[in-house]
This record gives C-alpha cells, sequence and structure tokens, in this order.
C-alpha cells in the first residue's frame, strides 16, 4: 500500500507539471531558414552586351550594373556564363563617377585583394574563373543607392561548322550537380520555373566578315536585323532575353577553298592568324581518298549500350566508305588488337569482317587507350590518303596529358576525331582529345541521342578537302605556332594558326596541300599585307590558344609547371585563367568595418529546364516503405504461427 | 478492483501527457505512424494472457522509482525520453501482471517501437549508419573490381556517384526486423537473455542486409545492372526477405533453447 501511495503522489505530480507546461511543442528535427532582413536580394540590374566582329575574330563588350536599393551595405555575387572560346582581356569599375581599370593577379592574390579591400570597406570587383565557361563576378561594399557599373572585354574566334558561323553569347548557368561532394560549392539560387528574368537583358552584333554574307539570322530570340552585301546589324527586339543563350549564325558566300592572313604588330611582339576555309558545298570528286583507323574501346565499362552504340556507329559509317578508301579495325581494352596489320580496302567482304570482329566483343577489361594509340600510329599508312582515326570510348583512362601530347605531335600524320559514349563519359577527355586533333568533340550520353550525334560526326568526319597540309615560311620569321602541327582540312573545319613572327616583315607564307587530286598552294607575299590597326586581338588569341593547350595537360596531370606557364600567360597577356583573376578597387573608404551580406544574384532557369533540375541529379538507394517491409514480417510471422499449430505439432 | 488493475489505470491517468504527444506525433506527419501496428501488437498479446495478477512489491517499486523520475524529471526531459521512461513504467507492471514474469523484454521493445522513434533514429543515427556503410560498401565494390571511392556517405565511380543519403540508412529496416524480432519473441516467450541474443542478432542481420542492399542497388543506380521500372523498390524487398529468413531461423534455434517455462 506505502508503495501504491508513493505512486500515486508521484503520478498525481506529472499532470501539475504537465499544465505548467502547456506549451510543450511536438519536437522533431526541422530546419529554420532566418529571413534576409531589408537587404537587397536582387543586385543585378542590367547586362548589356555589344559584340563587333571583324573577319572571324569577335570582340565582345559586357556591361554588367548592379544596384543596392536595400537599407543595408552587401556584397553582390554573380555567377554567369563564358564562351570558352573566349579570352577575356580587361575589366573596369565605375563607381560614385569613379572610374578603376582592373588589374590582372595571380588568382590568389586578387582574392587577398580583394578579401582586404572588402574588410576595410572600399568598394571592389574581383573576376575569377570557376570553369572555363563559368565566370564569377563578387562586387564588395555596394552601400544603399550605389549604381556600379563592371565592364568586361573579351575575344573569341569563330569558327565555322557546316560552313555556319555561330556567334553565341551564353546567357545563364544551368543548375548542374558538381559531381564530387568535395568539389561542390555553394549552392546556387534560381527563381522559379516560369518566372521572367529579373535583370534586363540587351545584346546588339555588328558582322563585317570581310566576305559577303550569304545569310545572318538569330533562332533563340526576337531581334532586328539590317544587313548589306558585307555588313550587317542585330539588335534583339526584347529586354528580358536572358534566361537563354544568344546564338547569331551566319554564312559567308563563296565556293573555293579560301584562306586569309591577318597580321599585326606591336611594341615588343607580333602576330599573324593564317586561316583556310574550306568551300561551302563539296563534290564528291573533290574528296580525296581517305583511309580510317576505327580504335574502338572494348573494356568493361562499355557494356551495354555503349559499345551496342559504337557497333552501330561503325557499321553506319562503313556506309560511307568508298572501295577506293581503306581502313583497319583497333580493339582496345588491357591491350588491343587489331584488324589487319595494314590499312584493307573498304570492300563488302573486308567491312564484314571487321564488323564480325566488333560483333564478337562484349566489353570487359580494363582500358588502356594511349598503347592504342601509339599501336595504330606505327601502322603502316597508305600513302596520299587523307588519314583519320576516329576513337570511340567513354573515356576512363588515366593517362591523358599524354595522349594529348602524341595527337598534337602526329596531326600532320593523322586527324583524330573522338565519340564519347556512356551515360558517365569523361568529357574532360573527349573535349581534350576534340582539341588536340583541332576537331569538335561528341558526346552520346543517351542511347536516344545517338542517330543525330552520329549522323554529325558522319558529316564531320568523312569529308576532307585538303589532306597533307603544310605552312611553310620563307624569309618570313614566325615562330611559337598554335598549333605547330596542322590537321587535314574539313568541309566542316577550317584551318586557323595562331603565331608570332619577328624581324621584317618581309618573305612569303604558303599553305599547300593536295586537293581534289592536285596539289594546291596559297603563296602570301607578307610585304603586301598591311597589318591592321585594330587586331590586338591577334595577341588575346593566340595566348587564349597556348593557354588552352596547357589547361588540357594540366588538369590531367595535376602539374605544376603547366599551372605556372598558365599562370606566367595570363599575366603576361591580361588574360583571365583558371590561375588569374581581374580585380579593381576603389580607395575611398565607404563602409567602415566591410559588415555587410553576401547576395547571390539569384538565376533565371535556362528557358525549357524545369525545377527538378535544381535538385541533385546524385542517385540514391532508399529503402522500401515500412508498410511494405511490414508485409513481408507479417508473412515470417504467419509461417511462424502455422507451422507451430499445424497438425501433428506439439504446443 | 486488483491492485494490478488499480495501478495500470493510474499509470494511464498519470502519463497522460505521453499520450496526448504521441496522438499530436501520429497526426502531424513528422514521423511515420506505424508504431501502432506495435502498440496492437503488444496490446493483443496482453490481452491473449486474459488473467491478471498481483504485480508484486519488486516490480511496484521500480515502477514508482521511473514514474518518480518521469515527473521530477519532467521540465527538462524531452518528450520521446518521457516516453520511454512512461513506457518502461508500464512494462513493469504489465509483466508480471500478465506474464508473471520479473522482465518481459519482448513486450517491453514492443512498446517502445510503438513511439515515434524512426524520425528521431534518422535523425541520430542515421548518418554514422550511412558512414559506415558506406565504406563497407566501398571495399566490397573495390574488392570486386570497381574502383570505387567513399566520399562521406556517397560513393564516387568515375563520374557517377550513388548516395547513401537518409532515407537509404536502413533505419526503417531496423525497425520492421525489430518489430519481428520482438513479435515473435512474445510468441515464443522467450527469456529475457534469449530476447537479448535475438535483438542483437536481428541488429548485425539488418545492418549486414542494408549492406547488401546498397552493394546491388550500386549497380542498379550506375546502369551496370539495367533493371526496368519497380527493379530498385524489387531489390529492396529482396534484400529484407533474406534478413527476415536470417531472423526466422534465428527465432527456431533461440525458441528451442530459451522457452520460458511460464
Amino acid at each position: 500500500m506505502r508503495t501504491l501511495i508513493a505512486l500515486l503522489i508521484a503520478a498525481l505530480a506529472s499532470p501539475a507539471l504537465a499544465v505548467v507546461h502547456l506549451t510543450d511543442k511536438t519536437l522533431s528535427p526541422y530546419f529554420l531558414v532566418k529571413g534576409a532582413g531589408k537587404a537587397e536580394r536582387l543586385p543585378l540590374r542590367s547586362t548589356s552586351v555589344k559584340a563587333r566582329v571583324a573577319g572571324t575574330i569577335a570582340d565582345v563588350t559586357v556591361v554588367q550594373e548592379y544596384k543596392n536599393e536595400g537599407d543595408a551595405p552587401i556584397e553582390a555575387v554573380y555567377v554567369f556564363p563564358g564562351s570558352t572560346r573566349a579570352a577575356v582581356h580587361a575589366m573596369t569599375m565605375t563607381i560614385g563617377g569613379r572610374r578603376r581599370v582592373a588589374k590582372i593577379m595571380e588568382k590568389a592574390k586578387a582574392a587577398a585583394t580583394y578579401q582586404q579591400a572588402k574588410q576595410e570597406g572600399k568598394s571592389a570587383a574581383l573576376l575569377e574563373q570557376e570553369r572555363p565557361n563559368v565566370f564569377r563576378m563578387s562586387v564588395a561594399n555596394v552601400m544603399p543607392g550605389d549604381v556600379v557599373v563592371v565592364e568586361m572585354s573579351y575575344t573569341e574566334m569563330l569558327v565555322p561548322r557546316d560552313g555556319v558561323y555561330e556567334l553565341a553569347y551564353p546567357t545563364v548557368v544551368g543548375p548542374r550537380y558538381e559531381g564530387r561532394p568535395d568539389g561542390a560549392g555553394p549552392g546556387q539560387a534560381y527563381t522559379h520555373e516560369g518566372v521572367a528574368p529579373q535583370s534586363t537583358f540587351a545584346f546588339e552584333a555588328v558582322i563585317e566578315a570581310g566576305l559577303e554574307l550569304a545569310e545572318v539570322g538569330c533562332a533563340t530570340h526576337r531581334t532586328r536585323i539590317a544587313k548589306t552585301a558585307l555588313r550587317a546589324t542585330l539588335a534583339l527586339d526584347e529586354d528580358r532575353g536572358g534566361d537563354r543563350d544568344v546564338i547569331v549564325r551566319y554564312r559567308l558566300s563563296g565556293e573555293r577553298i579560301a584562306s586569309g592572313l591577318l597580321l599585326s604588330e606591336d611594341a615588343g611582339e607580333n602576330f599573324f592568324l593564317l586561316t583556310v576555309q574550306p568551300p561551302v558545298h563539296v563534290e564528291a570528286g573533290e574528296i580525296p581518298a581517305r583511309e580510317y583507323v576505327f580504335i574502338v574501346d572494348v573494356s568493361g565499362s562499355m557494356n551495354g549500350y555503349p559499345l551496342e552504340v559504337a557497333k552501330t556507329l561503325i557499321k553506319d559509317l562503313f556506309g560511307e566508305l568508298l572501295p577506293r578508301d581503306s581502313f583497319n579495325l583497333m580493339l582496345f581494352s588491357g591491350g588491343n588488337s587489331v584488324l589487319a596489320p595494314r590499312p584493307l580496302p573498304a570492300t563488302a567482304a573486308n567491312l564484314e569482317r571487321a564488323l564480325v570482329m566488333l560483333a564478337r566483343e562484349n566489353g570487359a577489361g580494363a582500358t588502356e587507350l594511349l598503347p592504342a594509340l601509339e599501336a595504330a600510329l606505327a601502322l603502316p599508312r597508305d600513302a596520299g590518303k587523307s588519314r583519320s582515326f576516329v576513337v570511340i570510348t567513354d573515356g576512363y583512362v588515366s593517362c591523358e596529358a599524354r595522349a594529348f601530347q602524341l595527337i598534337r605531335e602526329n596531326l600532320g600524320q593523322a586527324n583524330l576525331f573522338a565519340l564519347g559514349i556512356g551515360s558517365s563519359v569523361n568529357r574532360h577527355l573527349i573535349e581534350g582529345l576534340a582539341r588536340a586533333g583541332a576537331a569538335e568533340p561528341f558526346v552520346v550520353t543517351a542511347p536516344e541521342d545517338a542517330p543525330a550525334t552520329a549522323a554529325a560526326l558522319r558529316r564531320y568526319v568523312t569529308a576532307p578537302v585538303m589532306t597533307d597540309v603544310r605552312v611553310a615560311c620563307e624569309g618570313f620569321e614566325a615562330y611559337d605556332l598554335e598549333p605547330k602541327w596542322q590537321p587535314d582540312l574539313l568541309s566542316e573545319r577550317p584551318i586557323v594558326v595562331c603565331g608570332k613572327w619577328r624581324g621584317a616583315r618581309t618573305g612569303s607564307i604558303t599553305v599547300s596541300g593536295l586537293a581534289a587530286g592536285r596539289r594546291y598552294a596559297q603563296t602570301y607575299r607578307v610585304g603586301e599585307v598591311t597589318p591592321g590597326k585594330d587586331l590586338t586581338a591577334l595577341r588575346y588569341l593566340w595566348a587564349r590558344s597556348a593557354i588552352a593547350r596547357l589547361t588540357d595537360d594540366q588538369r590531367a596531370a595535376g602539374d605544376a609547371q603547366r599551372a605556372g606557364e598558365i599562370t606566367k600567360l595570363g599575366l603576361a597577356y591580361g588574360l583571365l585563367t583558371e590561375f588569374t583573376s581581374f580585380i579593381a578597387v576603389d580607395e575611398v573608404i565607404r563602409n567602415a568595418g566591410g559588415d555587410g551580406k553576401t547576395v547571390a544574384q539569384p538565376l533565371p532557369l535556362p528557358k525549357g529546364v524545369g525545377e527538378a533540375a535544381t535538385q541533385a541529379l546524385v542517385s540514391s538507394a532508399p529503402e522500401p516503405e515500412v508498410w511494405a517491409l511490414l508485409v513481408i514480417a507479417m508473412i515470417g510471422i504467419a509461417a511462424v504461427v502455422t507451422r507451430r499449430d499445424a497438425p501433428g505439432r506439439a504446443a | 478492483m486488483t491492485r494490478a488493475a488499480g495501478v495500470l489505470a493510474v499509470q494511464l491517468v498519470a502519463f497522460w501527457p505521453v499520450w496526448r504527444w504521441y496522438v499530436s506525433r501520429l497526426a502531424d506527419g513528422s514521423d511515420e505512424p506505424w508504431g501502432i501496428v506495435a502498440l496492437a501488437t503488444a496490446c493483443a498479446f496482453v490481452l491473449a494472457r486474459g488473467r491478471l495478477r498481483d504485480p508484486g512489491d519488486g516490480p511496484l517499486r521500480a515502477a514508482t522509482a521511473l514514474t518518480a523520475a518521469y515527473a521530477a524529471g519532467y521540465p527538462w526531459l524531452p518528450p520521446l525520453v518521457r516516453a520511454l521512461i512512461a513506457v518502461a513504467a508500464v512494462a513493469h507492471v504489465a509483466a508480471p501482471a500478465f506474464f508473471g514474469r520479473r522482465v518481459h523484454l519482448a513486450l517491453a521493445g514492443l512498446l517502445v517501437l510503438s513511439l515515434p522513434v524512426i524520425a528521431s533514429l534518422q535523425f541520430y543515427a542515421g548518418w554514422p549508419v550511412r558512414l559506415v556503410t558506406t565504406r563497407i560498401c566501398a571495399a566490397l565494390l573495390d574488392a570486386m573490381g570497381y574502383a570505387v571511392e567513399p566520399a562521406g556517405t556517397c560513393l564516387v565511380w568515375r563520374a557517377d556517384m550513388v548516395a547513401v543519403d537518409a532515407p537509404c540508412s536502413g533505419i526503417r529496416m531496423l525497425w520492421t526486423g525489430l518489430y519481428l524480432t520482438f513479435t515473435l519473441a512474445c510468441f515464443a516467450r522467450l527469456t529475457t537473455r534469449g530476447t537479448w541474443i535475438a535483438y542483437a542478432a536481428t541488429t548485425a542481420a539488418v545492418f549486414a542486409g542494408n549492406v547488401l542492399r546498397t552493394t546491388a542497388l550500386f549497380f542498379v543506380e550506375t546502369r551496370l545492372w539495367p533493371l526496368p521500372e519497380g527493379g530498385h523498390a524489387a531489390v529492396g524487398m529482396a534484400s529484407f526477405a533474406l534478413v527476415t529468413v536470417a531472423i526466422l531461423a534465428m527465432h527456431g534455434a533461440l525458441a528451442r533453447r530459451f522457452r520460458c517455462v511460464a
């Protein structure tokens, strides 16, 4: 009884305490997101782009205006895309009527300078490269009421594809999963699907290609276009079109191989740019005999649809071969095997042998690409034919830097085209191989994309126009050519050579090769070419080419020496790179203490991209629902109960 | 009215804040409501016994101490901890009253599982379990020839990443596995020692089953094993089915050796 009384007393105390704590809440784990107060949330007000195309060089100026309409100082951060070919060479910041020209610095030093300026309360702008096609602009100490204008300039070489020149201005970075948790940065905010871009966007372009313009158009935006024979001007007819890339396309007239030489003279260094354009239409008779070596990855990771797509593509490409062409097939995984010790004529019987050899493969083993490339280059070749390697792989190899170097060194021996197939293609390898081969990369990630990509690859690789291309200088001292070796001229790919020159502007450059069965040669008397007054872009284009080559190798090898070379080039030529940034600081202290909220400009979702794209594109392995698990548990319980109650069994 | 019935009635009254909290947790969607199944199962076993006995002074003293701890700690203890103390107090009375046992671990286990514990287990135990699961899966896959790296609670293979995220922790499988074990233990009248062994073995089996499930789903998610829609869930169910078979086999062995006479 005593115990019972004690229990009652203890129990009665509980409700009394419960009355005191009537506000007791159900506590389950949750996350609280605090409001941002009255700080400016959308600092970017407008972006204005002006592009001028002279010949095949585009000079682009981008003006971004940031305004703080809140009541607290902020740091505005804006992530925006750029062309992978862009050579960003200048930046200025204007605030309160004061214009500050940005300096190029090593990335870490620029970031430290920016942080210091920010802490000291000075307005500063920092432009960094996050990825080859993604930039970050940070503007510190934007005071209430401030308007900060940041102007950025870049130069880009326009390379036609299928006779079409494309001036593309990317406008928004789409949601993208970073791929590795240790590489993921802070999450990027997006406005909701269907919400118009919050800032205005203006775009104007002037095109003076030097040759007659056949057609000019923009399929991505409403535009106003005015065109004459040699000049076209284009402007957007809408001001909220910043949710999709601007793509302006134009064609030139011309039926023959055309080449051109541009020269610039600078204090200290002189540059030249030589382009050889294919004719707009290529007749079958103009295509030289071709030799293909198909190098196909048959390792374990290609098992399944990647290898099946590869087989279909090879069969498709075989259909384009003529009896005068020759080919070979090399399969590689841990080792490599070749169909024949030398090129075979592309007869039906030989093609069938190759298909049988390929059909036997199911995908197994490691991926040793470099030995396969070396073996392919060692194979005897048919003289006088345009030789091409077509590499098909998902790209998981560890010898990328050496592979790129090998391809560049042998560009004069064989063209190289890369096709990446697989749900998780190593794009860095595929794009690096393509750049090393002065070609475009082709990637198939989903089976339904295969036919279109295969068709594009087929058009690209099957129409060489001039082979055995040589660039020879006589009496003209050219050096540091990019690329050092020249590939064949294709109907879809011009030849572009940048380089430096020194000494007198005399002598000649001759481009020669075999075209339509005859020797083609075009000689330029250098003395007759007037250096362009406004061709400082050539120095940026040359430096950009060199940096792109070094970047591929540096990423593959993690090479500190190449990183140093990239930094040196970036600083010497004032270019934004992975290791150099632009920094502009206004020395007036306007926000003592440097307090301020960092506001990342929310980006509009790219047009056509749904909100689901903002979720991490990571596979996960969730458990079944509890009710489903209980069903299995109940079956187990029933099995035990019925077994125990079965007739003849003791209870 | 017997002393046992009186004590139980008083407890039901005394712990009304716990029942109020329990109902609100069921209704607010913050946790999975399947605790009701465990509660119903416990009640079914209790009612099947029918006869009430006097619990004895020893269990009453223990129940009193727990109730005092509940009352004294009420202002500071989180609701879930209060609820755990309350069900322990109830179990201390119900075990001798209905089953003639000082401690009925399986019944107590069912009452604990009846509480809204899944969300809290996910929050506190989910990440460590996932971390260990990821490490073991990565080692298994590496042994199979796939160069998989563990990165936190993610399996990284080439550019693919399979996340062993919150819904993959195995906590649901653990809850259901323990429900099965405690139910079978009640049914077979396992001793306290037998129930402890069953509990430990079930936890190990569920963990192993979750590792197996995650390893298999790595192949599915990276499309090395392309499966049709629903294949993902099927792999999960198949893994738990294997765990269930293991639990049933263990139960059979334990029932032969650790059955209560009462």
